[in-house]
């Protein structure tokens, strides 16, 4: 019996003793999380009657709206993101071609970033445009907390005519590239 | 810190059942009565050597190994951690298991009855993968639109209890030996996050370029000891290991089996474990978030008359529609279930050995048979196939081989040994012998030993 102890402590031995994690680097961990993250921003439908005065009955040729921006409120986020990208879809369904401007500020009212204007000529459907913002190279742009888009109607012997139910439709989606 | 967590993660590749396996129906050990408090006892009395009557050691992964991330190759290391990402499943699972036997000691009351009880020390350890939100979290949403990202995989439980522990086995008649144990669970820590549901998704949309939806969204993380009545978190090791000793939240349980002899060589024996739950009402704090929402984006509606903070109304709108609260309700937690049931056939040279009050047990020398064993678990029962042969050398030296089917693997090997020396008793185990040669490729090893003085 000692011989079968010998033994069997010897076998159990040597299973322990041969254990091993042959052939693997613990060294080289260095995980880099980029995720892209994407989320809808403004979206709008205007009709003709937004872009008419019914009082003095003439044409109002710009509006304005703002919002908050909040994206980059979290300093996580400002810390991460090394990338933004907007994309915008336009449908222009009124005779009138518009002018788009996109203006980001930062909470004193300065303006952080300015999207180049667009220009939606008559019955455009399908507009699309992309903005891309590399932080490194604008980092001012991580100070911005309100977004206004302005909606220009460039001036046409056409009127506008509020009877008539046409529409401009606006979407955005802004695309962040994040480091973690 | 990521490379610790990543360590700490990936080493859990090796997975255990080693004590289930090797120790269940393996009856000249005093640790079986702790797998089946029906299992036939040979012996007057046993004392456990106190910490070390039965240590049992289990780590589990599955849907991949060691060397699948950390193999020493010319792939960057996000490569292999991308190439393991897309090999998982959200039914693959991270499990961890260990006892510690603190004491243990058993007696004969008469002929027919065995008496044993004890204290031990349990963690226990269960998350499932949840791919989705490791996906979204390393991918992020945008290259996943029409994707639905599914909270249900979402499941974890954790235990850090005592078990004060009383049992009885009694011989019925000849064939029939049962037995039962009753349990008082202790547990220090609790944190479980089960029974998720609800959808994440980002799709596209007709009213803006892309929608957020969240769906039926019904979440909850419930933890117990973590926090103490201050809600202040604990951080002292010795107050967790000392609410164990029935400091903490207290549960009650029930182990029963049985062993019956339909001829004197085939036996079944059978046994259900940890019948039980605790009541978790001290030092709880749990995390709730109900609702469902989605986000089109920030409407304008370039109304003068009344301009809007959109983003702040966004952000109202979501908290009233997704609700996430913090409580310290009081809630129940279950013990996972054991199942354990064997068939063996003892055949071969037919000995004698001297029992308890000059008695004497007949006993072969060999035995083959198969096992079933099964731990209910939040998402589906870890379920496992083993058959065995078992082999004694003398009186006082037994042997069992095993070969496991499971979640991990369908090629575990495993051998126990159970030793006489004198009056102590030795049980050693190890499981997947294969895997042992290299344990960065196994997914399944295994150790239990236990040291015990028996009394004939």
């Amino acid at each position: 019996m000692n011989m079968y102890i010998k033994n069997l402590v010897a076998f159990f031995s040597l299973c322990f003793l041969i254990s091993c994690t042959d052939n693997l680097n613990f060294d080289e961990i260095n995980l880099n999380v980029d995720p892209i993250l994407t989320a809808p921003l403004i979206y709008f439908e205007l009709n003709q009657d937004d872009f008419y005065n019914s009082t003095t009955g003439t044409e109002i040729p710009m509006i304005t709206d703002t919002s908050d921006f909040r994206v980059f409120k979290s300093s996580s986020i400002r810390n991460d993101v090394f990338k933004a990208v907007f994309d915008f879809e336009i449908e222009n369904r009124f005779d009138r071609s518009f002018e788009i401007n996109i203006i980001f500020y930062d909470g004193n009212d300065n303006i952080t970033r300015t999207i180049p204007s667009f220009t939606i000529v008559p019955q455009d459907l399908n507009y699309v445009a992309s903005e891309s913002i590399e932080i490194e190279a604008s980092p001012i742009f991580l100070t911005s907390r309100k977004v206004s888009v302005e909606v220009k109607l460039n001036p046409s012997a056409t009127q506008i005519d509020p009877n008539i139910y046409q529409i401009i439709k606006f979407k955005s989606t802004g695309t962040f590239h994040l480091s973690i | 810190m990521k490379k610790s967590l990543l360590f700490i993660a990936l080493t859990v590749t090796i997975s255990l059942k080693s004590q289930q396996k090797l120790a269940f129906s393996f009856g000249e050990s005093p640790q079986t009565l702790l797998l089946n408090p029906g299992a036939e006892t040979n012996f007057k009395s046993h004392y456990g050597i106190p910490m070390l009557s039965d240590f049992s050691f289990n780590l589990g992964l599955t849907g991949f190994n060691l060397n699948d991330l950390f193999s020493n190759d010319s792939r960057a290391f996000r490569t292999r951690f991308e190439g393991v990402l897309n090999k998982i499943n959200s039914t693959d699972y991270m499990s961890f298991n260990t006892k510690i036997d603190v004491l243990n000691i058993g007696f004969r009351l008469d002929k027919k009855t065995y008496l044993s009880f004890g204290f031990y020390e349990e963690l226990d350890f269960i998350s499932y993968m949840p791919k989705d939100f490791i996906e979204l979290f390393y991918y992020g949403n945008a290259p996943f639109l029409n994707r639905t990202f599914s909270l249900s995989q979402v499941s974890m439980k954790g235990d850090f209890l005592g078990v004060l522990h009383a049992g009885i086995s009694k011989k019925v008649s000849e064939k029939l030996n049962i037995g039962a144990r009753v349990k008082i669970y202790s547990s220090s820590i609790n944190i479980e996050s089960l029974n998720n549901s609800g959808t994440f998704s980002s799709t596209t949309s007709n009213e803006n370029i892309i929608r957020q939806s969240l769906n039926n969204i019904n979440g909850q993380v419930r933890t117990s000891g973590i926090v103490d009545a201050d809600d202040e978190y604990v951080d002292s090791p010795n107050e967790y290991f000392s609410r164990t000793f029935l400091g903490g939240n207290l549960g009650l349980g029930l182990d029963v089996g049985l062993t019956y002899h339909f001829t004197p060589q085939l036996e079944f024996t059978a046994s259900l474990l940890d019948i039980g739950f605790v009541k978790h009402s001290k030092n709880t704090k749990n995390f709730n978030i109900n609702g469902n929402y989605t986000l089109d984006g920030l409407n304008f509606e370039y109304d003068t008359s009344s301009l809007s903070n959109y983003w702040q109304q966004v952000e109202q709108d979501f908290r009233d529609r997704v609700i996430t609260e913090e409580t310290q309700e009081a809630y129940t937690s279950w013990r996972p279930m054991k199942i354990n049931a064997a068939f063996k056939y003892s055949f071969g040279e037919k000995r004698s050995k001297s029992c308890y009050s000059k008695t004497h047990k007949q006993y072969y020398y060999n035995a083959v048979g198969f096992q079933l064993h099964n731990i209910m678990r939040p998402i589906k029962p870890q379920f496992s196939f083993t058959s065995f042969y078992q082999a004694s050398f003398s009186k006082k030296v037994h042997t069992k081989f095993t070969h496991t089917i499971n979640d991990y693997s369908s090629t575990i090997f495993g051998a126990a040994t159970s030793l006489q020396l004198g009056k102590l008793h030795v049980f050693g185990g190890l499981d997947n012998l294969l895997g042992v040669a290299d344990v960065s490729t196994a997914n399944s090893i295994a150790f239990n030993f236990g040291f015990n003085i028996v009394i004939d």
